[in-house]
């Protein structure tokens, strides 16, 4: 099992912060739970990028002969984290602007749209 | 669509999608194989040729330069986007005295011990998110991570005492200007090649003695580039946030 559980995990991550946003009442909680589902690709790639015994990809205090992780996924997951920090960001002024204009933060009360 | 049936039809197709990843899962090679003849060239070759120890850093300043740039793109994007939704709307007015009692607002007290450490941490936060910043081809730090840290140190004034302290310390008409320059950084070091008769972003700036703080050619100039603009990125939007919360106000009719 163990072969297969972090991907698993991957999956799971997917799926439940997708239930989140589906069921979701709440703006600010919405945007958490798309962190939720970026935070999959995380485990995701960090998972295809292990491999057994393996030290992190920087050589200065490691010892040599230790073989080392990907360092092209782990790169990627760096800009993984940067995309999740903006998209956050900007879902929350979003959110921050309707709550202003509607004086609710409920999705289901955000039916018509305004100019 | 009422929420029962949103529910109901999402938890048909999540059961779906759940069984299809099963399914992908149990084909893929197993967690912890060594599959990946990329990494090993990445991890040997290229650090050596480059002269980093950090494999992370290679990748993201010399091999994928041109998409970090997109990245870098992406948070002067964001960056704007939010100050553009945060704007003071037309029905909306800036207080020029910023009154936490006003009607509506809670008063918030700050604490003697958040006003001490939010000052004590100041210093060592700025030399620790320069330090990241600086070591980005030697270690796991870099311009991303160091930049971050950069920008929160510049945001414990604010913590610490007010949004007015926060503007003594890091005026905020600056992070734009500090943003652009950044980025300029960055494709000036990209253009720097081609002025050379190489590509665009190519490492042309002698490579330096693998290990120490000028190792990898550009890389380090890169990286500041980099942390000067996720510094200024992150102040933006955060200061953006904060003025919403501080001092725009409903314009009384």
């Amino acid at each position: 099992v163990i072969e297969v559980a972090p991907y698993l995990v991957a999956g799971w991550l997917f799926l439940v912060g997708l239930y989140g946003i589906v069921t979701s009442r709440n703006l600010v909680h919405l945007t958490l739970c798309v962190a939720v589902v970026q935070s999959s690709t995380y485990v995701l790639l960090l998972t295809i990028g292990y491999r057994t015994g393996g030290t992190v990809a920087v050589f200065k205090s490691f010892p040599k002969g230790v073989p080392p992780v990907d360092p092209v996924v782990a790169a990627l997951t760096l800009t993984d984290i940067v995309v999740s920090a903006t998209v956050t960001a900007l879902l929350l002024a979003v959110a921050l602007q309707a709550h202003k204009r509607t004086g609710s933060l409920d999705p289901a009360d955000l039916t018509s749209l305004r100019g | 669509m009422s929420p029962r049936l949103r529910t109901a039809v999402f938890l048909v197709g999540a059961g779906v999608l759940g069984g299809l990843l099963v399914w992908a899962i149990v084909g893929l090679p197993d967690f912890g194989a060594d599959r990946s003849a990329y990494a090993a060239i990445v991890n040997g070759p290229v650090t050596t040729a480059r002269h980093v120890s950090s494999a992370v850093g290679a990748v993201n300043f010399d091999l994928r330069a041109i998409d970090t740039l997109g990245e870098e793109l992406i948070l002067v994007a964001a960056a704007v986007g939010g100050a553009v939704l945060l704007r003071t709307q037309a029905e909306e007015a800036e207080e020029t005295a910023p009154d936490d009692r006003d009607e509506g607002r809670h008063h918030v007290h700050v604490s003697e011990a958040v006003r001490f450490w939010g000052l004590a941490l100041f210093l060592p936060t700025l030399v620790f998110g320069a330090s990241l910043v600086a070591h980005g081809v030697t270690t796991p730090g870099g311009g991303f991570q160091g930049g971050v840290v950069l920008g929160t140190a510049l945001l414990l004034p604010y913590l610490a005492g007010s949004l007015e302290a926060q503007d003594h310390v890091a005026p905020a008409p600056l992070f734009e200007p500090a943003e652009a320059v950044g980025g300029l950084v960055y494709v000036g070091f990209g253009i720097l090649g081609l002025v050379v008769g190489s590509a665009f972003l190519d490492n042309v700036v002698p490579l330096g003695t693998s290990g120490v703080l000028r190792s990898g050619g550009m890389m380090p100039f890169l990286n500041i580039g980099v942390g000067v603009e996720v510094a200024a990125g992150e102040l933006v939007l955060l200061h953006a946030l904060l003025r919403q919360a501080v001092l725009t106000r409903r314009r009384t009719p």
